[in-house]
């Protein structure tokens, strides 16, 4: 019974073939679309992982964290030293990591930080950044690659670049009077990391202190100058201002920029995160948000969950689509196959086996076309992951299908086997109808 | 007794007469009869009665022994297979399988069928090809055979398995005159060797020779009104 049904779909087997590609696009696409994000909820999930709390400039807490951890977009305004060292000696806290952002290294971004960064980050579950060549910095000019941005450039240790003013890649503001070396580059993680170049605080404050305020006070240009030339005084000064400002805090800081763009706190017990956010809230000095990265990630997720419905809304058509090509394909040959039920009744098919016969070809079309659309996803996730890890820092996974898309596979199964019934009931009613003797 | 026609009657639902009406017609084992005819006869009706595609009056149709009316319909397929070989005018074959799957196409269907082969379906099609002179074409796709050579493959496929009973509706109409003798010849030679009854209704001249008794359709099928 299930030979006949293969001999005969193998008859037509152009047709037939051109049915089960559809299927298989629509399941490489239903799955697709799935496993896209999830790898990309993943991914953003993994990036933020390590970290408890962002703290900056008060702001839309999507657009911090967009800003902070994935280098997309910007903070807004500056905040002052005064408030990391404020926020550094909250209690609870066990580390904070200053960020400095706006620049941009060939559509990369740039981000200026402490040597702690590397020291406390964390990503994908609690995994520590790696160096895969060099180390920490070492100068005002050290930087940093993340993996991506090293392999996509061909950067190794001692490479000397400029980095541009603003984000994306098109820019005409080159601080090429500020080259940087690079000193260490990154393991891969898979996360926003490695699209990233990191400097530290004093090379960022390097790059934008001769024009930082020209505009308004030529005066003031000349003062902030000597400021950033003479930072003893400075230093001695905030140290001042902080109260429990020791002096072991100081030398770790070694560099303290005038202003950063963001905070990234960890903390030593989570549950602190409420009285912190409080603190910070009510904070007189000055403005700032405290943003649980998770909390900002689902309220990312719920403005996406749109564009990700339709998105999914598309392959379920699709796969209809494909699905009613398949009934039509059934259908249309039902008038020229005939013949072959009579043959088949006068052999002792019963119109039952016949509607089965007609079943089974659509059940093999669908799984065969399953199974090929699984090999399309694979294929494509391996073709476009480069693509995806260069321009979203991120990959997809190359599994065989898990638990939930089996369950869509099985859906897409069970649907082909509804829709098969359709051509099905009607080759039942003809063999009734036509009995042994079918006219050609 | 293969056949036992008793009273059978029949009308198809739109028709204002019915097309047969016949008395009494008996076909022993092994026996072959050509029942002989001009078209528009009823003679397909009489062939759709036996086969138990058409419904007829209860006790009207026995083969081997059973009622075939009272039967469900359900019940009438695999009794139709089990029982009885049937060999159309043309267009027999399913074109995509070979003359050997098209052979055992029953053997699939029918246990009875399958329990009484010699061999393996395989062998006894291999055989019966052999026995027709097809020996070489085993494999070759019914699609790819002359019309002489698909009824041939047709009779096979009637005969494999001994079911007691072969029907055949104008099998040589589509054939040349040489190709009519030599199917006939053949077909006629099995049916004996394997013990089946063979019923063959035709209106083609010459083929009395290939068969037991001859009976004109006129001579036993008396539809009022109608005469052939």
């Amino acid at each position: 019974m299930l030979n006949l049904a293969l001999y005969s779909l193998w008859n037509r087997r152009f047709v037939a073939s051109l049915t089960v590609l559809s299927i298989a696009l629509a399941v490489a696409l239903i799955l697709g679309v799935e496993r896209l994000r999830d790898s990309a909820r993943g991914s953003f999930a993994n990036s933020a992982s390590g970290i408890d709390l962002i703290v900056a400039p008060r702001g839309n807490d999507v657009q911090i964290l967009m800003a902070t951890v994935f280098g997309v977009g910007s903070t807004g305004t500056g905040m002052s030293w005064d408030s990391f060292e404020r926020v550094e000696n909250l209690p609870a806290v066990d580390w904070a990591v200053p960020l400095m952002m706006g620049d941009n290294h060939r559509g990369y971004p740039v981000m200026g930080t402490s040597r702690a960064y590397f020291e406390h980050f964390r990503h994908s579950g609690g995994q520590s950044l790696e160096f895969a060549q060099g180390g920490d910095f070492e100068a005002a000019d050290s930087a940093v690659m993340g993996a991506e941005v090293a392999t996509r450039f061909g950067y190794g240790i001692g490479t000397v670049f400029v980095n541009a003013h603003g984000a994306g890649n098109v820019s005409f503001d080159m601080h090429d009077d500020a080259p940087f070396t690079v000193t260490g580059v990154l393991a891969p993680t898979g996360t926003a990391v490695d699209r990233m170049v990191f400097i530290s605080t004093e090379g960022f404050d390097g790059l934008h202190a001769s024009y930082e305020t020209p505009a308004a006070d030529p005066f003031a240009a000349q003062e902030n100058d000597d400021a950033s030339s003479s930072l003893g005084g400075t230093d001695e000064d905030q140290a001042q201002d902080a109260r429990g400002h020791d002096d072991d805090n100081h030398e770790d800081h070694g560099y303290e920029p005038n202003q950063i763009n963001a905070i990234y706190v960890g903390l030593t017990e989570r549950r602190a995160i409420l009285g912190i956010q409080r603190a910070l809230q009510t904070d007189a000095t000055e403005a700032l948000s405290a943003v649980m990265p998770n909390v900002a990630l689902l309220q990312l997720w719920s403005i996406t969950g749109t564009a990700e419905n339709a998105l999914r809304l598309m392959s379920v058509a699709v796969a209809a689509a494909s699905l009613i090509g398949m009934v039509v394909m059934l259908s249309a040959t039902l008038e020229a196959r005939r013949r072959e039920f009579a043959i088949l009744r006068s052999v002792g098919a019963t119109p039952g086996k016949i509607f089965g016969l007609i079943v089974s070809e659509a059940l093999m079309m669908a799984v065969v076309g399953i199974l090929i659309g699984i090999a399309l996803l694979l294929l494509s996730t391996a073709l476009a992951n480069p693509i995806l890890s260069a321009n979203y820092g991120f990959r997809m996974g190359l599994a065989l299908p898990s638990f939930s898309e089996l369950t869509l596979l099985l859906a897409v199964f069970c649907v082909a086997a509804l829709a098969s019934l359709l051509p099905a009931w009607r080759v039942y009613r003809m063999t009734l109808s036509d009995g042994l003797a079918a006219k050609l | 007794m293969t056949l036992i026609l008793r009273g059978l009657s029949y009308q198809w639902p739109d028709a204002a007469e019915p097309v047969l009406n016949i008395p009494e017609l008996t076909l022993g084992a092994g026996e072959r009869l050509l029942l002989r005819g001009p078209s528009g006869c009823g003679k397909s009706t009489l062939l759709a009665a036996l086969a138990g595609v058409i419904d007829v009056a209860t006790g009207a149709v026995e083969v081997a022994g059973t009622d075939v009316a009272s039967l469900p319909p359900s019940r009438r397929d695999s009794f139709r297979v089990d029982h009885i070989g049937i060999v159309f005018q043309a267009f027999n074959l399913i074109p995509w399988l070979s003359a050997r799957d098209n052979i055992t196409l029953p053997c699939t269907f029918s246990a009875r069928r399958r329990g009484q082969l010699v061999a393996s379906p395989r062998e006894d099609a291999d055989a019966l090809l052999a026995a027709l002179g097809l020996a070489s074409m085993a494999s070759t796709a019914a699609s790819a055979l002359s019309y002489g050579q698909q009824q041939r493959v047709a009779a096979a496929r009637a005969l494999i398995g001994g079911p007691e009973l072969i029907l055949a509706d104008e099998p040589t109409s589509a054939l040349d005159p040489d190709a009519k003798q030599t199917f006939m010849r053949l077909l006629s030679g099995e049916a004996a060797r394997t013990g089946a009854a063979l019923l063959v209704v035709s209106h083609d001249p010459g083929l009395e020779d290939h068969f037991d008794r001859v009976i004109n359709m006129s001579d036993i099928n008396f539809p009022e009104g109608v005469t052939c």
